[in-house]
């Protein structure tokens, strides 16, 4: 009849055809049913070959919860008004013309070996909207969600990886986040929640490993199950007894392997190592997501939570009003901890090569209003407010391009003036790194076919 | 009047007997009969008869079986006669031979024109113009010949283009308004196209003078960005899409050199496009052919004209037939039946797709209790599927009590079921589920979680969820007719305190989600893509949803606490104004349900009960249709629509007739809901085994053997909690609550919500996570809420271990308890042999338990 398209390599990736569609999804995916999907399917799934996941990038992400101060770490404004720039001067670092808040020494002195961004911005002001929008690269409608409504970044690896799943868990994290989950994606995209502070004594994962004297209960009980689970899984035409299979055995060969008991047994650090990275939750937390990258977890999110001193607010989280804290003093408490663990990271990284493929984030749902404010009738102390329209993120390994400092916003740090970007650009980033396709779609819970991202593209100078 | 017939066939070939197909056309197979193609052409006798009911007594397809084969072998042309207007026009012609059955030739055919200085064909069976005038099409297959006639008007003008049109169509069909391109909300490479063509008049300005007019170069038109991006003459992200030698090329660059016009001049010539068909409407093909559907636009001024090259195709169901972008279709190995549809300029149309299993079946033995076996059995026909045996009745109360009242059957309710051996024993057995209180929890808490009655963590809404389930579980129990319970809640004002279904509005609280929910919800229709563009598959407009938009136009609240989506305790009300604006035109939007008129209501009425006046009028198509379907998909596990939410012109039902019926059941009784419930529970064709016969084990839509189903989290938790004799405690709740009477999603319990419970976040059923996880699998290994039930003082396994009985006695229990059977005899002495092997009792019952709870045969209803 006529030519085909359908062997050219188009990069415009359009929506799926249903078929495609159950292989993005992997299983038992029939309760989402039917596709709604615009013509040229076919025509576009050559596209779909390219996003086969690579296997070898995992991310760190410590996430400052409440929203980080760009203007207190990565973004300081020494020439603004001083109800802007703050008590804090910079510091010059390695990299010339990146300087950076001066409670950061220690980082100051390996800046070749991390990135900041400094013009992401986004358009949500408050937490758990902040966190959906800039986890999931949407908008949500409802006000203060406390769940997303579309799946946060991690989730949506989680489907992608599924099946790399072996003896240890794709995705881990130690909070889940307020505004972050799986959305339509559905609970077995949601994280691999340990409890406890890697920093205590006796730390180690509750539910991933069995006691010997379980084990045995464990193998007898699994001895017992195939005796009598006889019933004939091809009767369901579904896959779900077959997925149960699977999983089931998945979940028996986590429980009996030592991997993840031994990712989770932070004893098997030298304590010096362990006193590099600081005898806080931070540091042990990350000292904990090294191990457990390095066993083959893709996703570690540590929610970076910090109880800062009555002088200093009454805060646990970087929600640093002025009635919740006096901004400064919290940043005093907080950032010499951050300062320590992060260095060792970065360092401990590069010197086992991880920095290839490891990537370590810090940020927040959002920056802080520029101009300090003193609401707090009582003590008048100063705070910032949320503001999405600037944010810094801060970036190490991964297999970017390090020691840059990208984009700039304006004299009192207020938005964005110099390559201007969507946060979107930075799960773009994100995205391609793992190799998932993110302009394929997953249908939400009313049908309507909702990409991945529907714009950001990765940030060319850290590629 | 079902046209799709069986005809005998040689058993051993699968070839019509009496006639030889020959060897480079043996591919094609089909079988059909269609009446109207065949009645075409005069001077052949059509001696097979066509089964209209072939469900009625015994099976039609022996009689038909056993008919010798009287069909004339002959060519059928798709149209009757060729008409083309203008220089560019064009038709796939689509030749048939009905042989007994009806294989598509098209591909295998020779075609000459008689005067081939007026048109021309190519292999492919497609006419184009040369010069006007009239002469004929003579195609050839083997032996056979026939022809019809070729009339060319203008076939030496082009005929003038408009833009929305003729070029629209060619962006849709070549993708470049696709949501993954130029029709996402922020465009591609600073070109932006409203989403599948929404909106010509942006498009028309996006391409003519945005960036500066650079586009379209009118004096050296293939110059044009338009042209030289999709063919890669330049870079184009999107790849190549348009080669320069097909006519879709050469109409673009025709309509640029002509200065871009938006409209044709003299605008009453030209005449407005009304809908789609599609070529064949619908057939029945064997494995592993192929059948070209052409798509035919109708215009106002009874012109059609050939739209195949325009039209985009989808299958519903790529696992039985794929269709290529060019509408060929090839059918793959499995049976069964689904839709192509084609979409085209805001149109939609579908070609239903038979792929029956070709041979002879006796009548198996299927009692027909009511018009559902009756329907079903027909399909299972027209399929050639025999249905499974029907279940024993150990697992028919099982099943039934599973998904009726949600709970398991205890030891004693078999036991009574199975001595019960009276022929209505069954009929008895669902009529007292659906009037007892298990029906009453499990539906209302159905409807609790698609009507979102959700605490989202505000403690003062609690009394408002309480107070909305306690409704809903009320209007269940009461058996309220369907229409009052729907418009009790759509039309709901005041406190949730004086009237519970107000609490509707705490969570559907915007102008969108009034729609998209109700719709959803009560017309099972997902519509929500047309608040922003034309439906991509239904020819649902933004005007459309806007009419139903405008009966909540007056909806307001006052009142409460919190905030936006976390008040409490409002107060909903109807305000003398309001209205809605249609967002591109911005003209307002008088209220009409879909395809109504527009309505006039006055201020001092709620405009909301026309909405409902709408929806519940016997006439409706959706309706009552929507409710049936939901819950065909409650007991079946996929509706006779699927998604259940999901019915459009283009997502038929794998069965329309027994739809039909169901609603019109419905209707009928005065939107009984227990009705339904007991019409589908007592039917054979809910008793059928899940066990599959030899023929039906990859059947998987046509409900001819029960497909086993996972039960929901709520409902397992039960379950378990019954089996180990071993409640869950919900906190606030009295002992004794079950998972599955929990008033709304608030009451936390790791369990449900690794097990998929619905945060109720949306109107979908789809929002249950039905799949497993290894999370899931973990918590069962290894969580202590799951162990501590086998092992805690008062389970069941405890019990046991002290119980000074014979183990096998013991074992029989646990099986009863567990599996509503007794165990087989090597079950027995498995399980017996175990216990003896372990020295401590209550560890090794406990073992025993948690073995029989992971099964599939426990955690499945089957």
């Amino acid at each position: 009849m006529s030519k085909s398209l359908r062997n050219n390599n188009f990069r415009c990736f359009g929506p799926t055809d249903r078929r495609a569609f159950l292989r993005i999804g992997g299983l038992g995916m029939g309760v989402l049913g039917l596709g709604m999907e615009p013509g040229l399917t076919q025509l576009l799934q050559a596209g779909e070959s390219i996003a086969e996941a690579k296997n070898d990038f995992s991310v760190i992400m410590l996430w400052a919860n409440g929203g980080p101060s760009h203007l207190e770490t990565f973004d300081m404004k020494p020439e603004a008004p001083e109800d802007y720039r703050g008590d804090f001067k910079p510091i010059p670092t390695s990299v010339p013309g990146l300087d950076i808040c001066e409670l950061l020494p220690n980082l100051s002195q390996i800046a070749d070996k991390f990135s900041i961004v400094r013009s992401l911005h986004h358009n949500r002001n408050e937490h758990s909207g902040g966190t959906c929008r800039f986890l999931s690269g949407y908008t949500p409608i409802a006000a203060n969600p406390s769940d997303a409504e579309y799946p946060e970044m991690a989730s949506v690896v989680s489907r992608e990886l599924e099946n790399s799943i072996t003896d240890i868990p794709l995705f881990v994290a130690n909070t889940k986040f307020y505004g972050g989950g799986p959305a339509y994606l559905g609970a077995s995209c949601s994280p691999f929640m340990f409890r406890g502070d890697p920093n205590a004594d006796g730390f180690g994962v509750g539910n991933l490993t069995v006691a010997d004297t379980a084990l045995k209960d464990l193998q007898t009980r699994q001895r017992l199950l195939k005796t009598f689970d006889t019933f004939r899984r091809d009767f369901d035409r579904s896959n779900t007894m077959s997925a149960l299979d699977r999983f089931n055995q998945r979940a028996v060969a986590m429980l009996t392997s030592t991997r993840t008991a031994d990712a989770f047994d932070l004893s098997k650090e030298p304590d010096a190592l362990r006193d590099k990275y600081g005898r806080t939750n931070w540091g042990q937390g990350l000292l904990l997501a090294r191990r457990l990258v390095e066993s083959g977890v893709r996703i570690v999110q540590l929610q970076a939570t910090f109880k800062i001193s009555k002088e200093a607010g009454r805060t646990s989280n970087w929600d640093d009003h002025s009635v919740n804290a006096d901004i400064f003093k919290a940043y005093r408490e907080r950032m010499p901890v951050f300062d320590q663990c992060v260095p060792a990271l970065i360092t401990d990284l590069q010197e086992r090569g991880l920095d290839k493929n490891v990537l370590f984030i810090f940020c927040g749902e959002f920056g802080r209003t520029p101009l300090i404010r003193n609401q707090d009738k009582v003590t008048k102390r100063p705070g910032r407010d949320h503001w999405a329209k600037a944010m810094s993120i801060f970036l190490a390994g991964g297999g970017l391009k390090m020691g840059q400092y990208i984009g700039a916003t304006n004299a009192k740090g207020e938005h964005p003036v110099n390559r201007i970007m969507n946060s979107n650009c930075l799960l773009a980033t994100l995205y391609h790194k793992f190799g998932i396709n993110f302009h394929k779609h997953y249908f939400d819970n009313s049908g309507r076919p909702v990409p991945i991202l529907t714009d950001g593209e990765p940030i060319s100078e850290l590629l | 009047m079902n046209d799709l017939a069986f005809l005998s066939s040689n058993q051993n070939t699968g070839e019509p007997a009496g006639f030889q197909i020959k060897p480079h056309s043996c591919l094609l197979h089909v079988v059909i009969l269609q009446s109207a193609m065949v009645s075409r052409i005069p001077g052949f006798i059509v001696v097979a008869s066509l089964c209209v009911h072939i469900a009625s007594g015994i099976g039609c397809a022996e009689q038909i079986a056993s008919m010798p084969k009287q069909v004339v072998p002959h060519l059928v042309a798709f149209p009757d006669s060729v008409q083309l207007d203008g220089r560019d026009s064009r038709q796939q012609v689509l030749v048939t031979l009905q042989n007994g059955r009806s294989v598509d030739v098209t591909r295998s055919a020779s075609y000459t024109v008689s005067d081939s200085t007026i048109a021309a064909v190519n292999s492919s069976g497609i006419v184009t113009p040369r010069k006007s005038g009239d002469t004929e099409l003579v195609f050839r297959h083997g032996d056979l010949l026939s022809k019809i006639r070729i009339k060319i008007t203008n076939g030496e003008n082009n005929l003038p283009l408009s833009f929305d049109q003729d070029i629209v169509p060619i962006l849709t069909r070549r993708g470049c308004n696709g949501g993954g391109c130029h029709g996402k909300a922020t465009g591609r490479g600073g070109f932006k196209l409203s989403l599948f063509g929404y909106d010509p008049e942006s498009d028309f300005a996006a391409i003519t003078r945005d960036s500066a007019g650079r586009r379209v170069t009118a004096h050296q038109s293939t110059a044009s960005l338009l042209l030289q991006k999709p063919v890669m003459d330049v870079p184009h992200g999107g790849g190549k899409r348009l080669f320069i030698d097909e006519p879709e090329f050469v109409r673009l660059a025709r309509w640029i050199k002509n200065d871009v016009p938006r409209t044709v001049p003299d605008i009453t010539t030209v005449p407005t496009f009304l809908k789609l068909t599609l070529e064949p409407a619908q057939r029945s093909l064997q494995p592993n052919v192929q059948q070209q559907i052409v798509a035919m636009a109708h215009f106002s001024d009874g012109s059609v004209r050939d739209v195949t090259r325009l039209a985009t195709f989808k299958s519903n169901e790529t696992t039985i037939v794929e269709v290529d972008e060019w509408g060929l279709v090839t059918t793959a190995k499995r049976i069964g039946e689904t839709a192509i549809v084609a979409t085209y300029s805001g149109q939609v149309a579908v070609s239903r797709i038979r792929i029956p299993l070709d041979r002879s079946w006796t009548t198996p033995d299927f009692p027909i209790r009511n018009s559902i076996d009756d329907l079903l059995l027909a399909q299972l026909r027209s399929l050639g599927i025999p249905p499974s045996t029907t279940c024993d009745a150990a697992g028919f109360i099982r099943r039934a009590t599973q998904q009726i009242a949600g709970r398991l059957p205890t030891i004693d309710e078999v036991e009574t079921f199975n001595q019960d051996s009276s022929a209505t024993s069954r009929v008895k057995l669902v009529r007292r589920l659906i009037n007892g209180r298990g029906y009453a929890d499990h539906f209302a808490q159905k409807w609790s979680n698609i009507l979102r009655n959700k605490r989202r963590g505000q403690s003062p809404r609690i009394p408002g969820t309480i107070a909305f389930h306690r409704w809903i579980r009320n209007a269940i129990a009461e058996n309220v007719p369907y229409d009052r319970f729907v418009r009790d809640i759509v039309t709901a004002t005041g406190n949730v305190s004086v009237n519970p279904p107000s609490q509707w509005y705490a969570e559907v609280r915007y102008l969108d989600r009034y729609v998209d929910d109700s719709a959803q919800l009560f017309l099972g229709m997902r519509i929500g893509c047309a608040r922003c563009h034309q439906h991509p598959f239904e020819k649902i407009s933004q005007e459309d949803y806007y009419g139903i938009a405008a009966f909540f136009s007056r909806v307001d609240r006052k009142g409460g606490a919190g905030v936006a989506e976390r008040r409490a305790n409002e107060s909903v009300f109807v305000k003398p104004t309001g209205e809605v604006k249609h967002p591109l035109s911005g003209d307002i939007v008088a209220p009409h349900g879909l395809g109504q008129a527009d309505l006039d209501i006055p201020s001092f009425e709620d405009p909301r009960h026309k909405f409902v006046d709408w929806m519940s009028a016997p006439e409706n198509p959706y309706f009552a249709r929507a409710f049936v379907n939901r819950m065909w998909g409650h007991f079946f596990g996929r509706g006779l629509v699927d998604p259940i939410d999901d019915l459009r012109v283009t997502n038929p039902a794998s069965n329309e007739a027994l739809l039909n019926e169901l609603a019109q059941e419905f209707i009928k009784s005065g939107f009984d809901m227990k009705h339904i419930v007991e019409l589908i529970c007592t039917s054979t064709t809910y008793q059928l085994s899940s066990v599959p016969n030899e023929f039906n084990v990859d059947e998987t839509q046509n409900f001819s053997r029960f497909y086993p189903q996972r039960m929901k989290a709520e409902v397992l938790l039960d379950a378990i909690d019954q089996a180990t004799g071993t409640p869950t405690a919900y906190s606030g709740l009295p002992a004794g609550t079950r998972a599955l009477q929990l008033p709304d999603e608030g009451y936390s319990n790791s369990f449900l919500t690794l097990f998929g419970r619905p945060p109720r976040e949306s109107a979908c059923e789809c929002e249950r996570a039905a799949d497993p996880s290894l999370s899931q699998a973990l918590h069962f290994m290894n969580d202590s809420f799951v162990l501590s039930k086998l092992t805690s003082g008062t389970s069941f396994a405890t019990k046991l271990a002290a119980d000074k009985r014979e183990d096998s006695e013991k074992v029989s229990e646990m099986f009863r308890t567990v599996f509503s059977r007794k165990p087989t005899e090597d079950e027995l002495n498995n399980a017996v042999e175990y216990l003896k092997s372990e020295t401590d009792q209550k560890k090794a019952f406990g073992n025993l338990l948690w073995a029989l709870i992971n099964t599939k045969e426990f955690q499945f209803v089957h």
